[in-house]
């Protein structure tokens, strides 16, 4: 590390984020490998060493012949000034070399307030943010992650997009890239080749965009690329790579834990959720597979948590014995085995309390809507008979503390639904007075909103989102409604929503505002303390752009601007769900459905399989 | 009944490298996870949050190195010592090693003074006579700094007492300074207030280039590694 790195680490907080030479990193000889990847996370380094989509494609791609993958993280401003004044250019943190040096940066896109975080980290590299201002010698910028299914506000800054899973896909990439000969390849070239020969790549420079208005009119694909680019799925979870080692960190970060994923997909079809539709068909890991990747896990790491990760951790059909595995591994070597919210129609305190052992913290439910009806809407098939039956079970077993989970601005939400998020509330509270086994603890019961966002590839993408006047004042018809003293009440700003919400639903024309925000100062927008919004505003205002033309509500009949990704359900299955939310009728789970499928098209991804219902 | 079996094990542990960044807490994560990743029957405290005994004899600053940082553990049976530094370096992070590791250490409490090796860059425009200077500034009986007490309140402290050596030379166009410092259980001098020293009282910058750990003392000077 040379001197002038020293100097500047030693004038920043938390220097360790950006040292690097944590156990477990890979390191290589750069003379023995000929394709170079820095994996870029737009965060700090404590969001992006939590995140287990980052650890398996680092360990995708150091398992690729050839492939140094590296990483790099978003400097927190006091490290960015100082390698401003100092001229120091962002590097990767396993080898130092500056980001300028590789042949890809892959850009994961976890959330839309990270877009500005890609700017930074782009300009602090050195290298032109517009993918068509780049040159031959500039590396080749690549994003993936949850964002992509709608990334076309960030189109403009990519060369290109990995959808869906990239376990299988990227090393695909790597090799269709040395096969070219590297740099060598003319880039234009390659993307084509990219675009054409792989699957699940979307190259943003192929596909022109007419608008109308407001409207998406049409999108045209040139050279040969596809109409449509469907998304990537691992089929085979159980043989798929999962990586028992990897860099452990040496300071304190957001998640520190070995984790283990249960399951991708969701079975129960909730509208609202873009994950529980972007993430299907349902695909399980084995028990004895999940087993074995955890143990392996905590040899390796040291850790003394495990987290069982899914979208629905109760749902896993062996839960059960995977529990009994763990558990008594777990015990042994006093590990903290971790679940995330149990479903209130699913739970089971036997196993919360096996879980949680003598130590009874906090337990979480997300019924989402606070009456029937509008739970019914949202296809949150839970009642309050169940909720309050698992909140009975727990308080009788000594339990005293509940999370409660809700949105506000639903399709169809009244304030009768806002209030009866209140009188659930209440109901949990009498129902405490009723089982709970030591009442001398107290009861704590936290009711937290967040706002809805009608996301893209969810039955509710053509609803509107409700204006942040609106949201605000859905906020304070709820705290008006919250009188027992045992319920606290925290929500989101609905500000960062709007953002959100604008980003998610957006199109091309927005790529400008977002480098406008940027250079108003904005960055690190997903923390509290770093956000601007007045500086978005006047961003939105300076490129002449209305961001509520984004919150509309869409026509049926309207081309979505993120149409030219197919995430695998299909359209006619979410406008069918649509419609059943409108009639307030429910979507049975894939499981209880008839014939065992909910008919929603993701099935076709799999070659000749089934859905692991 | 039978009583558990405890062996209090000293390890010297060096903190260099990209390692010179880790915190203290932070340290103490590093090392007991590399415990457990060793497989070595250690010690918990009982209770609900049931933690690894593991105790770092002196703190050191973040930004600082050292060859001989003390960490005390306890494992739960007979061990021999001398495996653990094998058992232990795989599976440590870049610039963390175990040199050594022994039974019966030298108690902590005896642990009165700490050697350092401190590069400076030699501020631009420094004449002949800044070594000079800096030896009559820090090595006056009536140099004093403002220092904070156990219970966070500032007094001014005569550091006379806390200075058992200093050597200042130049080198490399850098200026060298092994200084000897106290750090005892009640109290010590970091060399930082010796920079701040400089910059306040002659109006000298000294910049830090490295500051380095070598070695702890007890009151008649006898190393304690």
């Amino acid at each position: 590390m040379d001197r002038k790195l020293q100097k500047i680490l030693r004038r920043v907080q938390k220097p360790a984020r950006y040292a690097g030479g944590e156990y477990g990193a890979t390191i290589k000889d750069k003379n023995e490998v000929n394709t170079r990847v820095a994996f870029c996370f737009p965060d700090t380094y404590e969001v992006g060493m939590s995140n287990l989509g980052v650890r398996i494609l680092y360990a995708a791609l150091n398992e690729t012949e050839g492939v140094w993958c590296e990483r790099a993280y978003t400097p927190w401003p006091d490290m960015e000034a100082e390698m401003r004044k100092e001229q120091v250019p962002l590097y990767a943190l396993e080898s130092g070399d500056p980001l300028g040096a590789f042949d890809f940066l892959a850009f994961s896109l976890q959330y839309e307030m990270s877009y500005t975080n890609v700017l930074t980290m782009l300009d602090l590299a050195g290298i032109p943010m517009l993918a068509s201002e780049r040159s031959a010698d500039d590396p080749i910028v690549i994003c993936g992650g949850p964002c992509t299914y709608n990334a076309e506000p960030m189109a403009d800054y990519f060369d290109l997009m990995s959808i869906g899973e990239g376990e299988e896909a990227l090393p695909e990439l790597m090799r269709l890239y040395q096969k070219m000969g590297g740099k060598k390849a003319d880039k234009q070239t390659f993307l084509k080749a990219v675009a054409t020969e792989l699957k699940g790549f979307y190259v943003p420079s192929l596909y022109d965009y007419e608008y109308d208005g407001a409207k998406t009119v049409a999108i045209m694909p040139k050279e040969g690329a596809p109409e449509r680019v469907t998304k990537r799925i691992v089929e085979d979870l159980d043989n798929a790579i999962y990586p028992t080692t990897y860099p452990v960190p040496s300071t304190e970060v957001i998640h520190d834990r070995a984790v283990i994923e249960l399951f991708r997909g969701c079975i129960r079809g909730c509208r609202f959720c873009q994950a529980g539709h972007t993430y299907r068909p349902i695909r399980e890991k084995s028990p004895e597979t999940l087993a074995r990747q955890a143990v392996e896990q905590l040899k390796f790491s040291g850790c003394e948590e495990l987290a069982m990760t899914s979208l629905s951790t109760s749902d896993y059909s062996g839960l059960r014995p995977l529990c009994d595995d763990l558990l008594a591994y777990c015990d042994k070597h006093k590990i903290n085995l971790s679940v995330p919210s149990l479903r209130a129609d699913s739970f089971s305190t036997e196993l919360s309390e096996r879980i949680s052992g003598v130590r009874k913290s906090s337990i979480t439910f997300a019924p989402e809507a606070g009456s029937q009806r509008l739970r019914d809407v949202i296809n949150k098939n839970i009642t309050e008979e169940e909720l309050l039956n698992a909140c009975g079970q727990m308080f009788s077993h000594g339990w005293s503390s509940v999370k409660l989970y809700f949105m506000l601005g639903l399709p169809t939400e009244t304030d009768d639904d806002i209030r009866a998020i209140a009188e659930l509330a209440d109901s949990v509270v009498h129902c405490w007075r009723t089982h709970a086994s030591n009442k001398q603890k107290g009861l704590r019961v936290t009711v937290s909103t967040s706002l809805f966002i009608p996301k893209p590839f969810t039955p509710f993408q053509w609803e509107p989102m409700c204006s942040m006047d609106e949201l605000a004042r859905k906020v304070s018809v709820l705290r008006s409604a919250i009188k027992a003293k045992a319920v606290v009440y925290h929500y989101h700003d609905p500000k960062t929503s709007f953002l959100e919400g604008v980003f998610a639903r957006g199109d091309r024309r927005l790529a400008p505002v977002i480098y406008e925000a940027w250079k108003n100062g904005c960055r690190l927008d997903g923390w509290d303390e770093q956000f601007k919004f007045d500086a978005w505003m006047l961003a939105f205002e300076t490129c002449g752009i209305d961001p509520q033309d984004y919150l509309r509500e869409r026509g049926l009949d309207e081309l979505l601007p993120w149409h030219v990704i197919d995430c695998g359900v299909t359209d006619a299955y979410l406008k069918r769900s649509l419609a059943d939310a409108h009639e307030g009728k429910i979507t049975p789970d894939c499981r209880a459905a008839e014939g065992g499928c909910s008919g929603c098209g993701a099935l076709r991804l799999l070659n000749g399989g089934k859905c692991d219902v | 009944m039978s009583e558990q079996i405890e062996c209090k094990v000293r390890l010297t542990v060096t903190k260099e490298g990209r390692s010179v960044y880790i915190s203290h807490l932070d340290f103490m994560r590093v090392l007991i996870r590399a415990l457990i990743r060793a497989n070595l029957p250690l010690k918990h405290s009982e209770g609900f949050h049931q933690r690894t005994y593991l105790s770092l004899v002196r703190p050191l600053s973040l930004g600082y190195e050292s060859g001989c940082e003390l960490c005390d553990i306890v494992l739960t049976k007979r061990y021999d010592v001398r495996t653990l530094p094998a058992l232990l370096n795989p599976v440590l992070p870049e610039g963390v090693r175990v040199v050594s590791a022994v039974e019966n250490a030298v108690n902590g409490r005896d642990i009165i003074w700490t050697s350092y090796d401190i590069v400076l860059e030699k501020p631009e425009g420094a004449d002949e006579t800044l070594l000079e200077k800096l030896r009559t500034l820090w090595l006056d009986p009536e140099f004093s700094v403002m220092k904070r007490n156990k219970k966070g309140k500032l007094n001014a402290v005569c550091v006379a007492g806390y200075i058992r050596s200093i050597d200042l030379a130049e080198k490399d166009g850098d200026l060298l300074l092994k200084a000897v410092l106290k750090d005892s259980p009640d109290g010590g001098l970091n060399p930082s207030y010796l920079l701040n020293a400089a910059q306040e009282s002659l109006g000298v910058t000294l910049e830090l280039v490295s500051c380095r750990r070598t070695g702890f003392y007890n009151e008649k000077g006898e190393s304690c590694l």
